[in-house]
């Protein structure tokens, strides 16, 4: 008993220290993949078109102005989303689009669960079990406010 | 006159900033800048147009021109390909003539991309040569003067090859590195293009080291004839470019070594231009470049500055104005006053 508690307290405690954090994450039937920092990176550039099974990556944005979006651009791509415009501007004169912008994370959720190569990021207090975590993204943006 | 109308024109057609508004899951949409999309067929329909005002090289005024016109087409039919064209109507309409249309017409990029791997690409097709930086961003939209840089124009290097690529992307911790090597056969495999200029054969290859602390560094080596001279010796080109950006600030440098044994020569030059953010969204640039040698069998000595400013109000669209102190060849680059106005759509 004693050492459920313990185990518990410890999960409460893991659970408060990871608000400050981003989950990136896949569908459940997605093969599991070890990425780094810098593949995660490509894939979200669209520098990585497919995976190393040779299903296509389709990386998921929030909308610009969202402060997840503004974090994650921050954290992962070292630059905001605005200031990456510039670059999607070089991409598409190469037939390269940005990722797809969903309205919510909510939409991230659901498109990822039912789409095969499809990755996104939301926070920590909105994972289920309809996807699965891939990487967890630390950031020095202060997000816990977003969770509702 | 007629350039401020043009400006004019370009903003009313450009609409507001709400043409950003994020687009539907699956249905069809346009974004300002990115196109005409249709998701459910991967297929994407876009362009861009540069409207130029340049003094000619006659000295009788300046004038304006629709300089370029270019639609691209996008289309993925399967995760491992991926199709892209783009066809551009060139110095079709100015002030000074309309050209024939059959003439203006040309295919400047047709291609498919194989994606081999996650890190392994085979091109084939027509594509950008992939010396240097400039010429595989060229686009007026994505460059910050209305001028070119000498020693990346045609009369250095055909700015298109027709033929394979293969690209492998590498990861050294933070780092990307892309190596590029390709073949070229455009004496026999050129597609519609009306350009007299362009390789006959060519054999080349590029290395790209991308840090993650802002900057890149790249090497090119080309061995190459021209479709105009095809009995004359080969030339090599060796090619070293920088880029550095940060906070609005951005240096790129390009620098080249051409040689061969007759009369084509050897040249070599080299081009240095700086970025500055000014007030909001304008930002001032400037451009030294030197080239000696033979440049498209002229002799050449010239010292070429640039100094002028690019406003860019919004992420597709962009005005810019500068004075180009230019070489002793007016043919090569004149010196003048340029301004133009750039969009994507």
């Amino acid at each position: 008993m004693a050492k459920r508690i313990l185990a518990l307290a410890l999960a409460l405690n893991v659970a408060s220290a990871s608000a400050d954090e981003l989950l990136v994450i896949t569908g459940l039937d997605e093969p599991k993949a070890n990425l780094n920092r810098k593949q995660l990176e490509n894939i979200f550039l669209r520098k990585s078109l497919i995976n190393n099974n040779g299903v296509g990556w389709i990386p998921l944005n929030l909308p610009p102005d969202n402060p997840l979006r503004v974090a994650f651009s921050e954290t992962l791509l070292k630059l905001p989303p605005n200031i990456l415009e510039a670059y999607w501007n070089e991409q598409y004169f190469n037939g390269i689009s940005p990722p797809h912008v969903l309205a919510s994370e909510e939409a991230v959720i659901r498109f990822v669960s039912t789409t095969p190569g499809a990755i996104g990021y939301i926070l920590p207090c909105h994972l289920d079990k309809r996807v699965k975590v891939l990487v967890n993204l630390p950031t020095v943006h202060l997000l816990k406010n977003l969770c509702q | 006159m007629p350039f401020y109308w043009a400006l004019l024109l370009a903003l009313v057609l450009c609409g507001s900033p709400a043409s950003f508004a994020e687009p539907p899951d699956t249905q069809p949409y346009y974004q300002w800048g990115r196109g005409m999309s249709w998701p459910n067929a991967n297929f994407n329909l876009g362009g861009y147009f540069n409207i130029l005002d340049n003094p000619p090289s006659n000295r009788q005024g300046n004038q304006l021109k629709l300089d370029e016109l270019s639609l691209f087409l996008t289309w993925s039919p399967h995760q491992r390909l991926h199709f892209f064209s783009e066809v551009e109507l060139d110095e079709w309409l100015s002030t000074a003539k309309i050209a024939n249309i059959n003439n203006a017409l040309r295919a400047e990029r047709l291609y498919v991309d194989i994606l081999a791997s996650e890190a392994t690409t085979v091109r084939i097709g027509k594509f950008l040569t992939p010396v240097g930086r400039w010429n595989i961003i060229h686009a007026a939209p994505l460059t910050w003067t209305a001028t070119r840089p000498l020693v990346t124009d045609e009369f250095s290097f055909s700015s298109h090859l027709n033929g394979a690529m293969l690209t492998q992307r590498l990861q050294f911790n933070d780092n990307n590195v892309a190596v590029m090597v390709y073949a070229d056969n455009s004496s026999k495999m050129d597609v519609f293009d009306n350009s007299t200029l362009g390789f006959d054969t060519a054999l080349g290859g590029r290395v790209n080291f991308e840090s993650d602390r802002s900057w890149q560094i790249g090497l090119s080596y080309i061995n190459f004839s021209n479709l105009l001279t095809p009995k004359l010796q080969r030339n090599d080109l060796l090619g070293v470019d920088f880029l550095w950006k940060k906070n609005g600030y951005e240096v790129m440098a390009e620098a080249i070594y051409r040689h061969t044994g007759d009369s084509q020569g050897q040249e070599h030059g080299f081009y240095l231009q700086a970025v500055a953010p000014l007030a909001e969204k304008f930002f001032a640039v400037g451009r030294y470049e030197y080239l000696q040698g033979t440049h498209h069998f002229v002799a050449t000595d010239d010292h070429i500055g640039v100094a002028g400013l690019a406003w860019r109000p919004y992420v597709p669209l962009v005005i810019k104005a500068e004075y180009q102190f230019g070489a002793v060849h007016d043919s090569f680059a004149p010196s003048g006053f340029f301004a133009s106005i750039a969009m994507l759509f």
